[in-house]
């Protein structure tokens, strides 16, 4: 009797022991695959990878909505927004506007120290907002990168 | 070493009631037990009820070694590579619940350098692991909907990478 007892006494502390450490190693965890893998074992852990993440490459045509990334990853500190693939068809209905992310940028990520573009039109209402919300300084401590090739 | 061996010697208990005898400057590398000491509660032996004799003896072990101080720059060196294959091994056990009680043992007793160690031990172990096998090694029950989790799988899939 007594071993069965203290069997099913300890398996749930066990079960909470376990994913404790789980929770601890996550930010222990660099590569992007990985970090996705972890995100979908349980909602706790999608919750630690979420605010844990540093560094994010966005690929905005795929993922149109600056305002739920910032909700998953609120602690970003260097974000890459990717414009369509350069064989990529742009039509009316794929048009990609950096202005909603430059606007959510200005209110959200807090922690952003670097901020590289790549393949997207910015113009200078954007980098004015830019300038206006995060100072100068955002651009002479880590230049924002603009890549349009 | 030997300007240390007049030290204060601190005592810890384990959960399972065994007492180990550290001098206080080994122990310090503890901020829990440092807090304690400043606080003046380490008179008698110190309750450490989240952490096992075993996991202790290990704890004690990888402190201790982090504590010796080298004589000059050339025993600098050589120091400092002997810690390094230390560490290594240090985190070569044999059964993986002790690679995760020490996990929790560091972070209890906010051990920064050890909690560093092992982490990314136990992170290295899980690399290249799918979702699945993650959920097993640290058993852990899936609570999302299929839907939730398919909503976070295409957004893992396009968005990031």
């Amino acid at each position: 009797m007594a071993p069965t007892n203290s069997k099913t006494k300890h398996k749930p502390e066990i079960t909470k022991v376990w994913e404790e450490v789980l929770d601890l190693v996550i930010p222990y965890l660099h590569d992007i695959d990985d970090r996705n893998s972890v995100s979908l074992v349980s909602r706790k852990s999608y919750e630690i990878d979420g605010i844990t993440r540093k560094r994010l490459t966005v690929h905005t045509l795929y993922y149109p909505n600056p305002a739920s990334l910032n909700k998953r990853f609120p602690f970003i500190e260097a974000l890459t927004l990717k414009g369509p693939p350069s064989n990529f068809n742009v039509t009316d209905d794929y048009d990609i506007q950096i202005t909603p992310w430059i606007e959510q940028l200005a209110l959200e990520f807090r922690c952003l120290k670097e901020l590289h573009i790549r393949g997207l039109v910015v113009c200078d209402e954007d980098l004015e907002t830019l300038a206006k919300t995060r100072g100068l300084s955002f651009f002479e401590a880590d230049p924002v990168q603009v890549d349009t090739e | 070493m030997s300007s240390s061996s007049s030290s204060k010697m601190i005592e810890l208990r384990s959960s399972d009631g065994e007492t180990f005898h550290v001098e206080e400057t080994v122990v310090l590398q503890s901020e829990t037990i440092k807090q304690m000491i400043d606080d003046d509660c380490a008179n008698a032996a110190i309750p450490l009820p989240n952490v096992t004799s075993m996991t202790l003896a290990k704890v004690i072990e990888y402190i201790k070694k982090h504590a010796e101080k080298p004589k000059d720059d050339d025993d600098k060196k050589v120091a400092e590579e002997d810690l390094k294959k230390f560490d290594a091994e240090f985190v070569k056990v044999d059964q993986e619940s002790m690679l995760f009680d020490l996990v929790r043992a560091a972070n209890y007793l906010n051990i920064k350098s050890l909690l560093d160690l092992t982490c990314q031990a136990v992170a290295d172990s899980i690399k290249d692991l799918s979702v699945e096998e993650v959920r097993k090694k640290f058993n852990i029950q899936n609570d999302f909907t299929p839907e939730e989790e398919a909503k976070v799988r295409k957004e893992n899939a396009w968005a990031f990478d």
